[in-house]
């Protein structure tokens, strides 16, 4: 590896979870604003600098101490997590920006402490080569995201983050077992070390020797196991229940930031589990056959009852909650699709469900803070029009059915994959998800267009919100260019769609990760 | 690839200049709007009959309903913002019937649509009204998804790299498997409300306003024809397209035809007399699935650019009544020849084209339709089944039209005081858009065989019809004159 700020990327994290609050108490607010802010910046510029650097090198590895995969702990980076914690970050710097300027709760500090050690969690998981790691950052992430929903706001945001907590906790927990067994079957940690041996059970790896006895029954109850936690993670009906409710009880910038870095772990995860730990060409792969054909289902019917139960919600929240959880359901389908271009769409849609929400949630909440805050008169029309752009921008990539927007880019992806992998079933339900959740984003779109009609005869007075007007517009506008500029990008340049299928290939690809962290 | 970019960019910077005028110097927006709609045309290319047609028609109607639109929105909804939706929809409609790859195809099919839906809310939008929500959603589940589904099946079999470099009709799509082709075929059946998906249109078409329900029954269901049409490009099971087409395309002949007679309310009527002829239009079609004779494609256009214009008429017409009486039941009205009598010759010579008289466009087609259903009469019980069912729907197509007309002609009915209805100067102006309107559907025809002597398309039998069309048009100027100075002779008795 060439230089090791990405690896910094969760340390600087965890650093900033404890310089803000300690400069909010010592020194004075506005400083910890500051640093918080600067943290988020630095994040994002160093994501960017490494997803530009791995779009030449390929997968690059970084030895935590010097040592070794597999005696030490290593981070790996390729394309899919790489663009990834792109997206990622991009949605950091927004929320950071919320949080700073319309956040007003006395704690706020405690708050960008929680939401960079998620962001610990969450890049420590994006980036991770070993499994115990993965779980020590998964569970940092979930410990954070059950505080964050419970956070200081009332009996119902606590009753919520009991549910998540204790339901997270005890389903997490079989994470660690799972990990327990790997090493006692496999004889160790490093996620490219297993990969080797499941293909080829006889290989002997420096330090850490051969496998332990059979390995054929740990496999399958840890591939088993792990599924489950993953499904949990990303909300997939019948392990939805915890999502819809978090939803409606953590503060607005914390669910923009569930939705688009901590529940795409699960997907992630699987992606990582199926196709790289336990791939075609291992031991127990007509068992891993039956598994994908148990996600194809539940990933079918988890779509369809999802996009069904988004028609008649009657709060903005739990919509997103719904949607997200029917979105998440489509790219496990483009998981189960097993081909290139379902698994980039798969990963594309991760990215345009993170920047649908945000954009919704975001353009929703400045409207509300419009509505009760006043502002001088021209100013308010463009952020108000600005916003309501944003919200229709938004909810028109969720629906994902016009090229200038990338959401229908994911959608063709999914269903050409689909198609090409022969399951049209998955492909109809593709779609007819859409529809379905189309009908509750439509409704809600017009219900909030009217709601919101009426504020332009508020008093314009005061114009002590200048900062307000400011983040505002950088908020909407630069959703709005994420959104817009990637879509027109993926209509007119046919290099940009291809490089999307090459981050499918590069997945699919799994020997090249393994031979660069194993040599 | 320019030159294309720039006979669409060109009339889209007119027709947004002009809307961007049109709050405050409403003449000058309408101008500049009509102008750039007339620049569409710059895109007709008469390399395919059917796409050439109906994007002529959607250029007329657009040119008409620019200046009705106007008027319309200012007096229900006292703005003009009704306007630039309207005109987003027609460029869209207009762009997609003029596109050549699959891929702005589906993008601009997929903006009408979605355009569609604002317009069927806007009452919603515009002042609350849930009802319109409702229809709104219905026509989303119902006509959009359905839709979306066979689009994205046909992208998902092009493939990308073709979808953006071979032209729409050379694409070779393999829609052999049946279940996909009947999962197309009803997703376009979807779209031009035919059984069984055709119950969101009535809803949806009464409560759009007039301008929006006469785009939506005019011109968007024909979009629904025209995907049926581009499929019999591809490689199918002709026999099993034509039959299912068949099919359900009696079905809703009949029905729409019956529920259109028994309607009471004058837009519900015009709804539903479009299921049923835009069922009689795939039935036509689906003759021409099995027989690949190009006679039915004809027909098949000619009577969509009558219907089209026709529909196009009445809902403007339904909208006028609205404004005029605030009234939408035949049994209260009846005196509208009263009030505004260029209207309701307008509306008469317009249901007398559709129901066949030369030399409208209506005319035309009916011969083409009929001459083509007695040439293969003998070959199979099909035809005969085709001209019994032809003939119910002409039946009841006068019926459902003599109820119509009774809003406007009815011997027993009193005009009501002056302040119950509105005789204000700008509301009766838009008689002269409806009776542009319904003066295109017989102009058409002077432009068709204007267009056929320049020698771009190929109407066998047109030249045939040359002597028939020009005593029928000079008998017909005659008949106008006439009906005319009756008018005048009668209103000016009564004011005498």
């Amino acid at each position: 590896m060439h230089s090791p700020e990405p690896s910094l990327i969760p340390f600087i994290c965890l650093m900033l979870a404890a310089l803000v609050p300690l400069t909010s108490m010592v020194a004075n607010k506005k400083l910890s604003n500051l640093i918080a802010l600067l943290g988020s910046i630095i994040i994002f510029t160093i994501a960017l600098r490494l997803f530009m650097v791995i779009e030449s090198v390929g997968v690059a590895v970084y030895r935590f101490g010097g040592f070794p995969a597999p005696l030490g702990v290593v981070y790996v980076f390729d394309q899919f997590n790489s663009f990834l914690a792109v997206s990622v970050s991009f949605a950091l710097v927004l929320t950071v920006v919320y949080v700073v300027v319309f956040e007003s709760s006395e704690h706020k500090y405690l708050l960008y402490s929680l939401i960079y050690l998620l962001m610990a969690g969450v890049y420590g998981c994006l980036f991770t080569g070993d499994v115990f790691n993965f779980y020590v950052s998964i569970e940092l992430a979930a410990m954070s995201s059950y505080a964050l929903t419970g956070f200081y706001r009332g009996r119902k945001a606590v009753r919520a983050a009991i549910i998540y907590g204790i339901a997270g906790t005890a389903i997490t927990s079989f994470l660690l077992l799972a990990c327990f067994i790997l090493y006692g079957s496999y004889g160790t940690l490093n996620i490219a070390d297993i990969a080797l041996k499941s293909r080829n059970v006889n290989l002997e790896v420096e330090f850490s020797g051969g496998v332990f006895g059979d390995i054929l029954l740990p496999s399958k109850i840890s591939l088993a196991l792990i599924t489950w936690i993953f499904l949990f993670k990303s909300g997939i009906i019948p392990n939805h229940f915890w999502l819809p409710e978090a939803y409606l009880a953590a503060p607005l910038p914390a669910i923009v930031l569930f939705t688009t870095s901590a529940d795409i772990l699960g997907i992630y995860g699987i992606v990582r589990l199926y196709y790289l730990v336990f791939s075609e060409g291992s031991l127990i792969s007509d068992f891993r056959a039956t598994m994908l054909g148990v996600l194809f289902f539940l990933g079918t019917v988890s779509a369809v009852i999802a996009s069904m139960l988004v028609a008649n919600q009657r709060t903005i929240r739990k919509l997103i909650a719904y949607s997200s959880i029917s979105q998440f359901s489509l790219s496990l389908l483009g998981v189960a699709s097993g081909t290139a271009e379902g698994l980039s769409g798969s990963i594309l849609h991760l990215v345009v469900n993170g920047l649908g929400d945000a954009s919704v949630l975001y353009s929703v909440g400045i409207l509300k803070y419009y509505s009760s805050n006043p502002v001088k008169g021209g100013k308010r029309k463009i952020i108000l029009s600005l916003a309501r752009v944003t919200l229709i921008v938004g909810l028109i990539n969720l629906f994902g059915v016009i090229p200038i927007v990338p959401g229908f880019w994911s959608k063709a992806l999914l269903v050409l994959g689909l198609v090409k992998a022969g399951m049209t079933v998955a492909a109809i339900a593709v779609l007819a998800s859409t529809g379905l959740c189309a009908i509750g984003y439509f409704s809600t779109l017009m219900k909030i267009l009217q709601k919101y009609r009426s504020t332009n005869n508020l008093n314009d007075s005061g114009s002590k919100h200048d900062i307000a007007v400011v983040a505002s517009i950088f908020i909407l506008a630069s959703i709005l260019m994420a959104c817009l500029g990637l879509g027109i990008g993926l209509t007119v340049y046919d290099t940009l769609r291809d490089k999307v299928v090459e981050f499918g290939y590069g997945v699919l690809d799994s020997w090249t990760y393994i031979k660069t962290v194993i040599p | 690839m320019y030159s294309s970019l720039a006979t669409i960019a060109v009339p889209l910077a007119f027709i947004f200049a002009g809307s961007v005028l049109t709050p405050r110097f409403r003449v000058y927006g309408i101008v500049i709007r009509v102008i750039g709609f007339a620049l569409f045309s710059l895109n007709i290319s008469f390399s395919d009959l059917f796409s050439s047609l109906i994007l002529l028609t959607c250029i007329i109607v657009g040119v008409v309903i620019s200046g009705y639109s106007v008027k319309y929105s200012i007096l229900k909804y006292g703005n003009t913002n009704l306007v630039p939706l309207l005109d987003l929809f027609v460029v869209s409609m207009i762009l997609v019937f003029a596109s050549q790859y699959l891929i702005e195809f589906i993008t601009f099919w997929l903006l009408t649509e979605l355009l569609g839906f604002f317009l069927i809310a806007y009452d919603y939008m515009a002042r609350g009204d849930v009802v319109a929500l409702y229809a709104a959603v219905k026509y989303l589940l119902f006509s959009m998804i359905p839709t979306d589904i066979a689009l994205f099946i046909i992208l998902a079999l092009v493939g990308f790299e073709e979808a953006f470099t071979v032209p729409i009709r050379e694409t070779f799509v393999n829609l052999t498997n049946p279940a996909i082709l009947i999962m197309v075929i009803v997703g376009f059946f979807s779209k031009a409300a035919i059984f069984p998906l055709h119950f969101w249109l009535p809803d949806a078409h009464s409560i759009a306003p007039a301008p929006a329900s006469a785009l939506l029954s005019g011109l968007m269901v024909k979009m629904g024809i025209y995907g049926l049409y581009l499929i019999s490009f591809y490689r199918i099971d002709t026999s099993l397209a034509a039959y299912t087409m068949l099919f359900s395309g009696f079905l809703t002949v009949v029905y729409g035809a019956l529920q259109a007679s028994l309607q009471r309310d004058i837009k519900r009527l015009l709804a539903y007399s479009t299921t049923s002829n835009t069922a009689l239009i795939t039935a036509a079609l689906a003759l021409y699935f099995l027989t690949m004779d190009r006679v039915f494609v004809e027909a098949t256009i000619l009577y969509t650019v009558a219907h089209s214009f026709y529909k196009v008429t009445m809902f403007l017409d339904s909208g006028l009544i609205e404004l005029v009486t605030h009234e939408r039941y035949i049994e209260r009205l009846g005196y509208m020849s009263k009030v505004v009598p260029l209207e309701s010759i307008a509306i008469l010579s317009t249901i007398l084209a559709i129901l066949g008289m030369p030399p409208s466009t209506g005319f035309i087609a009916k011969v083409f339709l009929f001459t083509a259903i007695s040439k293969y009469l003998a070959k199979s019980w099909v035809y005969l089944a085709m001209l019994v069912i032809a003939s119910i729907k002409v039946a009841l197509s006068i019926i459902y039209n003599v109820v119509y007309l009774k809003s406007h002609y009815r011997g027993d009915a009193k005009v009501p005081s002056i302040e119950d209805i509105e005789r204000s100067k700008s509301v009766l102006s838009l008689q002269h858009y409806v009776l542009a309107s319904s003066l295109s559907i017989y102009l058409f025809v002077a432009a068709l065989l204007v267009i056929k002597y320049t020698g771009y398309i190929e109407l066998e039998l047109l030249r045939k019809m040359f002597t028939t069309l020009l005593i029928s048009t000079i008998l017909f100027i005659v008949l106008g004159a006439t009906m005319y100075t009756m008018t005048k002779g009668l209103s000016k008795e009564r004011s005498a």
